[in-house]
């Protein structure tokens, strides 16, 4: 039988080989480039990123009009507010004094300190009406039948995570729309029975929206809230891969 | 197999079907790149072309008017303008998410999962349930508000006279009927029960007295109505044979929920105004609420 | 381009309408796309 000889490596192939086939290079990308599917499998499984993943999936389940990417997208969203959140707090100190100050200051000064904010309060938005359609769409095809019931109810405490996440954000500008919708909020909260003024006088650390307020809401909006947040996030990964990926028919 | 599922006392992942999967390097993650670039983009634009607003400075003397809350609490601040403020801002949000977490442990028939409307009927139900929904809510506001005597009186000169004020909205029961004076102050407690010395507004919770107009209106009509009219809904589906199992029951409170939330939502941003008034949304003003200061601009 | 400012009377309201249209341009070209990509 004929063989055909290897072709004599270009110019290409001997760039391609020193950059890609070096010592360095495979130390930090171990698996080869993922156009077999054993590397794909092999990329998927390895990344620390990447294994939330399993290495194969249903096929409806890559079909966006399955689940029109709205669980992912949610999680996107409170990535790029972590990321559009912590560039504004280089710019912001949550004190009475100084929070307005600062806001103008990235409205203004601040080199894309407007765009900044500006995506980061069209992201608290868009969050809190992404992870309302996942909920409508986990309902309607039914995935929180068994064995997927709890991930139901971490899913319901996430949504009340989100809220309080956008409702704590929301006082920080302390501009009149934050002061006085914060201040309606709470006294919603505050009519609770029995418990309601005591968990008002909590949560604004005095008996009106003031200065303890705004430090409180800054801390749960920055660190309290997205760390359990994020550990409500991992059980709810965790219990998709657990529970055999996404709900498929019978 | 479903019979397993069945014998075992807790439900176990199914088994994997591998014909039918495809590898996640490419398919799933292109598939989310593309929607997060496509996200990153739109967005990008939106905070390029539009500002987030930045009102005066917080000031705790000048209230504006309407003080609304967010967007998204905004269907309780509705709900605030019709019924006791416990129960609009606590008591119903709390009961509503355990329903909705207690919501896979009502119906643990796997049948028709994994697919958009699985079960026979789905759509038609989720359909009608949504209409209901969408209607029944802004009846009950419009009632509420007193537009539907308004709107009788001016489109039709229909008119009850003073005999039937008592209809024109849920308060009106209250102060429109000719109750008896005993019945304001109804005591059901020989002493005065005080629970959780209260700090701050509204005081400490106390038990003794019972003003039965007020509760009639504040309470018993709006909780008779949140538990009857969604029963309703669904009992009546349930004759006409469209709900049949657990699965369109909950198709059903969901659908309904979805709507008048939205319902409440849309008419908290848009229809409500100055003093919390029903109006058109082109007719919203916000007055900055300093003192001297015309409303609005 | 400029920023726009939102007119001050509806600004709550139309911040809402703003980034639901987003959200549903972007999922209807989403869905486009997968259309097409995955025939």
């Amino acid at each position: 039988m004929a063989v055909e000889a290897p072709a004599k490596p270009t110019l290409a192939d001997k760039i391609y080989d020193k950059m890609f086939h070096n010592y360095v290079w495979k130390s930090i990308f171990r698996t080869g480039y993922p156009n077999t599917p054993r590397n794909q499998m092999l990329v998927v499984a390895t990344n620390v990123f990447l294994h939330l993943h399993p290495t194969r999936i249903h096929r409806t389940h890559v079909k966006i009009t399955h689940t029109y990417c709205l669980g992912g997208l949610s999680f996107f969203m409170f990535l790029g507010l972590t990321v559009t959140g912590i560039l504004l707090m280089f710019y912001y100190v949550p004190s009475v004094e100084r929070a307005y100050l600062d806001m103008q200051n990235i409205t203004t000064t601040v080199q894309f300190g407007q765009l900044m904010r500006n995506m980061h309060r069209w992201m608290a938005h868009a969050m809190v009406i992404l992870v309302f359609m996942h909920m409508m769409r986990v309902f309607y095809t039914g995935a929180y039948k068994p064995p997927r019931e709890f991930n139901w109810v971490v899913g319901v405490i996430l949504l009340v995570l989100t809220f309080l996440l956008s409702f704590t954000g929301y006082l920080l500008p302390w501009d009149q729309l934050a002061f006085w919708a914060i201040t309606v909020g709470t006294n919603i909260a505050g009519s609770a029975p029995v418990l309601g003024p005591k968990t008002r006088f909590w949560l604004l650390g005095g008996f009106e929206v003031g200065a303890d307020s705004l430090i409180r809401f800054y801390t749960l909006h920055v660190i309290g809230l997205p760390l359990l947040a994020a550990i409500f996030m991992a059980v709810h990964f965790w219990r998709i891969r657990r529970d055999g990926g996404l709900a498929r028919p019978l | 197999m479903a019979t397993a599922v069945v014998a075992r006392p807790v439900a176990r992942p199914q088994a994997r079907a591998r014909d039918e999967e495809v590898l996640v390097w490419p398919d799933l993650v292109f598939v989310e790149f593309i929607a997060a670039l496509l996200f990153t983009i739109t967005l990008f634009i939106l905070s390029v072309v539009i500002n987030a607003p930045l009102l005066d400075q917080a000031n705790a003397d000048v209230t504006p008017n309407p003080s609304k809350a967010p967007w998204y609490l905004l269907n309780l601040q509705e709900l605030l303008l019709h019924m006791n403020a416990a129960m609009a801002g606590i008591i119903v949000p709390t009961v509503w998410l355990i329903i909705l977490g207690a919501f896979p442990y009502f119906d643990r028939d796997t049948d028709g999962q994994g697919a958009w409307f699985g079960t026979e009927g789905a759509v038609r139900l989720t359909v009608v349930s949504g209409i209901v929904g969408f209607v029944g809510t802004w009846a009950l506001i419009l009632w509420d508000s007193g537009k539907v005597a308004f709107f009788l009186n001016d489109w039709f000169g229909l008119s009850g006279g003073d005999t039937m004020r008592f209809l024109e909205n849920v308060r009106s029961m209250q102060s429109q009927l000719p109750w008896p004076e005993w019945a304001s102050k109804i005591t059901y407690l020989p002493f005065n029960l005080k629970l959780l010395d209260g700090t701050g507004s509204g005081g400490p919770t106390t038990f003794q007295h019972l003003d039965f107009p007020g509760w009639l209106v504040e309470q018993g009509i709006p909780t008779a109505l949140l538990v009857g009219l969604p029963s309703l809904m669904i009992y009546t589906l349930w004759r006409m044979g469209w709900v049949v199992n657990r699965r369109d029951a909950l198709l059903a409170l969901f659908s309904g929920f979805v709507a008048s939330y939205g319902v409440l939502t849309l008419c908290g941003t848009a229809f409500r105004g100055q003093g919390q008034e029903l109006v058109f949304p082109w007719e919203l003003k916000v007055s900055e609420g300093i003192p001297g200061q015309e409303a609005g601009h | 381009m400029e920023f726009a400012n939102l007119p001050h009377d509806f600004a709550e309201t139309l911040e809402l309408v703003f980034v639901g249209i987003t959200i549903i341009v972007s999922l209807a070209i989403m869905v486009a796309f997968g259309a097409w990509w995955q025939r």
